[in-house]
């Protein structure tokens, strides 16, 4: 069966059975742009984040028999690469120097003229967002992960992902000043 | 349009910028990030057993070897001699050597060039 009409699962099943690179390599390429995305998320810095996510994929080759789908391989993946993240973090010592966005800083209403500038305030946005933002924003609209699987995935409860959620998508509303984009 | 259906319209629009915006913001591993991963797992199938034995341990254990061959050396009394009949090797030199050896594989261990993130 060609690897592309195989789901992650099928991959890891034969990851797991007899021990096969070609899935895995398969499951390295489906994840390892989303995977990194979220590193970057995690630990802002570009080599620290392709550390986690080479530390993430070894662990999943590792311990490939503890996968017991009964999750999905995105959240088990993710939820390996985001402990990976913290953890290379804190060895690391980087103190979270992401700054609240400041209210005085959001873009004007009338500086929004087109959507591909709106992408680029909202890209810029997300970057000045707190980690915990920025994680539950990614997994949530970039990895269309569920509220539940987001809590599996980062082991925050859920009123505090639909916080994050809340906050990090108002503060991006008023960044680009969306509203009156729409109406305009 | 109502307030409430322009408030729910305007929300799934954010959702969909937010969305768009992620897309176009994904970032990749260098090129050969796939190879180099696949490239230890190999290696790993290969040499299971060498694997499994920690990089951060190996050398301590060859520092411990090193110290224990020279501790052994100095305590066996050095009779090498440069005669005319040539170089006589005598125990100290032969633990000395070895205690050096090791030191030198230690070296070279510890500037091999690793898979980064390992």
């Amino acid at each position: 069966m060609a690897l592309q009409t195989e789901t992650d699962e099928d991959l890891m099943r034969r990851v797991i059975t007899v021990r096969d690179q070609h899935a895995f390599r398969g499951l390295v390429d489906r994840h390892k742009a989303m995977g990194m995305t979220l590193a970057l998320r995690v630990l802002s810095d570009e080599m620290l984040a392709e550390e986690a996510l080479q530390d993430a994929f070894l662990r999943v080759w590792r311990s490939a028999h503890t996968f017991t789908f009964n999750s999905s391989f995105k959240t088990w993946f993710y939820r390996i690469l985001y402990n990976a993240a913290l953890t290379k973090r804190k060895t690391e010592s980087k103190t979270d120097d992401h700054v609240e966005l400041d209210e005085h800083a959001a873009i004007g209403e009338d500086t929004i003229t087109s959507s591909k500038e709106t992408t680029q305030v909202i890209l810029q946005s997300i970057e000045r967002l707190p980690q915990a933002q920025q994680t539950v924003l990614t997994l949530y609209y970039l990895q269309e992960l569920s509220l539940e699987e987001i809590g599996e995935v980062t082991g925050m409860p859920n009123g505090t992902i639909k916080t994050h959620l809340f906050r990090g998508r108002e503060k991006l509303r008023n960044d680009v000043s969306l509203r009156e984009y729409v109406n305009n | 349009m109502s307030t409430t259906n322009q408030h729910q319209d305007n929300q799934s629009l954010l959702d969909r910028e937010i969305k768009a915006a992620m897309k176009l913001g994904v970032r990749v591993p260098h090129a050969d990030f796939t190879r180099e991963l696949m490239s230890v797992i190999a290696e790993e199938e290969l040499s299971p057993v060498a694997s499994r034995v920690s990089a951060s341990r190996l050398p301590w254990t060859l520092v411990a070897l090193g110290v224990v061959f020279l501790i052994v050396a100095l305590l066996i009394p050095g009779s090498s001699e440069a005669s005319s009949e040539g170089f006589s090797w005598s125990g100290s030199s032969v633990w000395t050597i070895a205690a050096l050896g090791l030191i030198s594989l230690l070296a070279l261990t510890q500037t091999k060039p690793r898979f980064r993130g390992l």
